[in-house]
């Protein structure tokens, strides 16, 4: 841990500090870097955008990540590079093959164009649409800079296909890997690399899958189906702000975005008949920012999640997603007008010590005064009971008190930080919220790299972290994991929790029993909480479990698990 | 030695009139096994209550009221413009049943512009209701009677009172090390 200097060394920071206005402590922020219009062959650390009222902590006017910055395609002519294109729906049959290419792409966000990854030269990739229990083959190609892998995220297939690096090596820059995928459950499901995801993902490399179940009546009818993936990425007037290349910044709460991406577009909209209701599949991919979605104009409901329906549906105002999670809403515009769909969050300000209200629109929706043909709305307006869910749910009933199996504790260790933000640091986190909705302390986060930062899944049991970890269940187990998220850590910070190969029904948060389970993959643990875990061990191989926000995951915050046959 | 301790205390008074919580070391640890939280859990974010002394037989009282999970189809609970949604079980301890009158729980803003009753308290000194605000104070008042469910403020004397956790996210506006301004650019005086 960080030995401190003597408290009188902060203060002469603080006297040297008091000594420039807000405004021109900020002006040595806007270093000169690398845009799309510079003639630059290596990437420059500029400081990341931060509202102008907060104050530069005094001492740390020139500090920069101890880590070397990196944008992608760097060196190259951007007229030579593609743009980008709209994802394309394949539909596909068991048995089907597909090319898979992880390319260089140029993207176009408001006017200004951005060096960016696709796949298959698309954003979001190529959505794989595909019936439950087919299976289909996907022949992968790197065209990127960096080694990667594709991981399938929540398939319950076979672990040699599954990315990490317990099942492969990454796949070097020019050659291709098989992956065959098996849809074993219906539901909205997703893809992104499992090598230094922090990058590779936000610089736009994911795309959905969507299993059809067999049943023409698995879920209401509707008027339309709509593939929403929510994320957001980091950028100032001169372009994106570098990553670091071996270590991520912002290891301490994860690189919150500040644009709002929707199906990786600024100007997400939507026009829809008087009446009409719609189902959204939603994946939130950003590195850390959690969602609070809000239709606004319309009734939801909540339909389905990870990898099942819920047992009962239920209507809701908002929706709350987390990092890699999926929600299945059905949702129901019955008067005309034009609605945003907002992210709707109580922002902190820890300079001034308070919540304040924020919120980023995400699309546009226009309802016309046309009424939509077939009318869905009496289906809309009952909530239904998934006896199918229930029933499967209720053959693990029998380990809902089961003792607990497995304990981890979440918590950060953190060294050779900039001492100015250990002393702010401490005297800012007397209270920590559940969540970090927004980026609280921008360039103390910043400064924070995966080389000083170490977040750890600690195994009280063993007293064993992370990597460390390797534990071994047979196929057929029931586990109840207790996971606490310690508090009184340097820097507590909610997680994003994901299990791989295996699904999960959340028992109970803080010991308030959950009434209405939905098979998981990946579960919030906010800050301060307990949650329990029952995860069904139904399919062998060696599989990690993770924090999903991509700098945790690349500080540490990992373990592997074996289910043997 | 004594002036340390003389100026131990009175960080604590002060800390404790500031916020009507103790360090956590130094909380009440009777807390009933009813309202003990799955292991550790919303430790972190119970409120003490403290006792105003103000009513007969509540001088030795304390009380806690724990925050915990809404249960709802998220992971977290939260309203539609963002503020957390907790269920709030509150209990007092070590008091004496008021010979005439009954305890009353609310919840209230800082500003005290927005005012909740939770409830009665029952004959365990227990009730439980939901709040929806992130920063907020638990207010336990005598009332002669108990008020109807929509009243919007107390009448009777506090008897405790307590804020939430997030009232320790003190402002360094114009007040703390990173002093640059006068209080009053940032509303402060």
């Amino acid at each position: 841990m960080q030995k401190f200097y003597p408290n009188t060394f902060f203060l002469l920071l603080i006297i040297a500090g008091c000594s420039q206005s807000l405004q021109a402590q900020h002006e040595h922020h806007n270093m000169s870097g690398h845009g799309m219009d510079m003639d630059t062959t290596q990437a420059v650390w500029r400081m990341p955008p931060m509202n102008m009222e907060m104050p530069m902590l005094p001492g740390m006017h020139n500090e920069l990540p101890p880590v070397e910055p990196f944008l992608a395609g760097m060196g190259l002519q951007k007229e030579d590079i593609p743009f980008a294109k709209p994802r394309e729906i394949l539909e596909l049959a068991d048995g089907d093959t597909v090319e898979l290419q992880a390319s260089i792409v140029r993207r176009s966000l408001e006017g200004k164009d951005y060096v960016m990854y696709g796949y298959n030269g698309q954003y979001p990739g190529p959505l794989l649409k595909a019936p439950q229990n087919s299976t289909v083959v996907v022949e992968f190609n790197n065209q990127i800079e960096f080694p990667t892998t594709v991981h399938w995220h929540g398939l319950r297939h076979d672990y040699r296909f599954d990315g990490t690096l317990f099942a492969q090596d990454p796949v070097l820059i020019g050659e291709s890997f098989t992956y065959e995928l098996y849809f074993r459950d219906a539901g909205v499901y997703w893809y992104h690399p499992h090598v230094l995801e922090y990058i590779q993902q936000d610089l736009g490399l994911y795309g959905n899958m969507l299993v059809e179940p067999p049943e023409d009546d698995y879920y209401n009818p509707v008027n339309r189906e709509e593939i929403v993936i929510l994320d957001d990425i980091l950028i100032d007037e001169q372009g994106l702000i570098p990553w670091g290349k071996s270590n991520p910044t912002h290891a301490l709460m994860g690189r919150f975005g500040n644009v709002m991406l929707v199906n990786g577009k600024t100007d997400y909209q939507l026009n829809v008949d008087k009446n009409e209701v719609l189902r959204f599949y939603i994946t939130n991919v950003a590195n850390t920012r959690t969602f609070n979605m809000v239709f606004e104009g319309a009734k939801v409901k909540v339909v389905g999640s990870d990898i099942s329906k819920f047992e009962e549906e239920v209507y809701t105002e908002n929706i709350p997603i987390a990092v890699a999670e999926r929600y299945i809403v059905e949702v129901l515009y019955e008067e005309p007008g034009t609605y945003p769909i907002l992210n709707s969050i109580q922002a902190i300000n820890h300079f001034r010590g308070e919540f304040y209200p924020h919120q980023d629109t995400l699309g546009m929706v226009t309802v016309s005064e046309h009424e939509v043909e077939e009318s869905y709305t009496e289906a809309f307006n009952s909530l239904r009971v998934n006896e199918d869910v229930k029933k499967d749910i209720a053959e693990y009933e029998p380990y809902f008190d089961k003792p607990v199996d497995k304990k981890l504790e979440l918590k950060v260790e953190v060294q050779n930080l900039p001492i100015p933000i250990m002393q702010s640091m401490e005297l800012d986190t007397a209270y920590v919220p559940h969540l970090e909705w927004n980026d609280t302390m921008p360039m103390m986060n910043w400064l924070s790299t995966g080389k000083q930062v170490e977040w750890i899944l600690h195994d009280p049991a063993t007293g064993k972290n992370n990597m460390d970890i390797n534990w071994d269940f047979k196929k057929g187990d029931v586990v109840k994991l207790r996971i606490f998220n310690d508090p009184d850590t340097f820097h507590p910070m909610n997680h994003p929790f994901h299990i791989h190969g295996q699904r999960h029904l959340v028992l109970n948060i803080d010991g308030a029993e959950n009434p209405n389970m939905v098979w998981k993959d990946t579960s919030i643990i906010p800050v301060g909480a307990t949650v329990d875990l029952l995860i069904d061990m139904s399919n062998p191989g060696k599989w990690m479990m993770h924090c999903h926000i991509g700098e945790h995951l690349d500080a540490g915050m990992m373990l592997g698990f074996e289910v043997g046959e | 030695m004594m002036l340390k301790k003389t100026t131990l205390s009175l960080i604590l008074g002060l800390f404790v009139m500031a916020f009507g919580v103790l360090p956590k070391a130094m909380a009440s640890p009777d807390l009933p096994a009813s309202l003990q939280c799955a292991e550790k859990g919303s430790e972190y974010y119970t409120i003490d209550l403290v006792t105003t002394k103000n009513i007969p037989g509540t001088g030795m009282a304390s009380g806690k009221a724990v925050m915990k999970f809404n249960p709802n189809p998220f992971g977290i609970s939260i309203s539609k413009d963002g503020s957390y949604l907790h269920r709030l079980e509150i209990q007092i301890s070590k008091a004496k049943k008021p010979g005439e009158g009954k305890f009353v729980a609310w919840v209230t803003t800082p500003e005290l512009d927005k005012v909740k009753m939770i409830g009665s308290l029952n004959k365990e000194f227990e009730v439980s209701g939901t709040v929806e605000w992130n920063k907020y104070i638990v207010v336990i008042t005598l009332e002669k009677e108990v008020p109807d469910e929509n009243a919007r403020m107390w009448s009777g004397p506090i008897a405790f009172r307590g804020l939430s956790r997030s009232g320790l996210m003190h402002t360094m506006a114009g007040h703390g090390p990173f002093a640059q301004e006068p209080c009053a650019k940032y509303g402060y005086y």
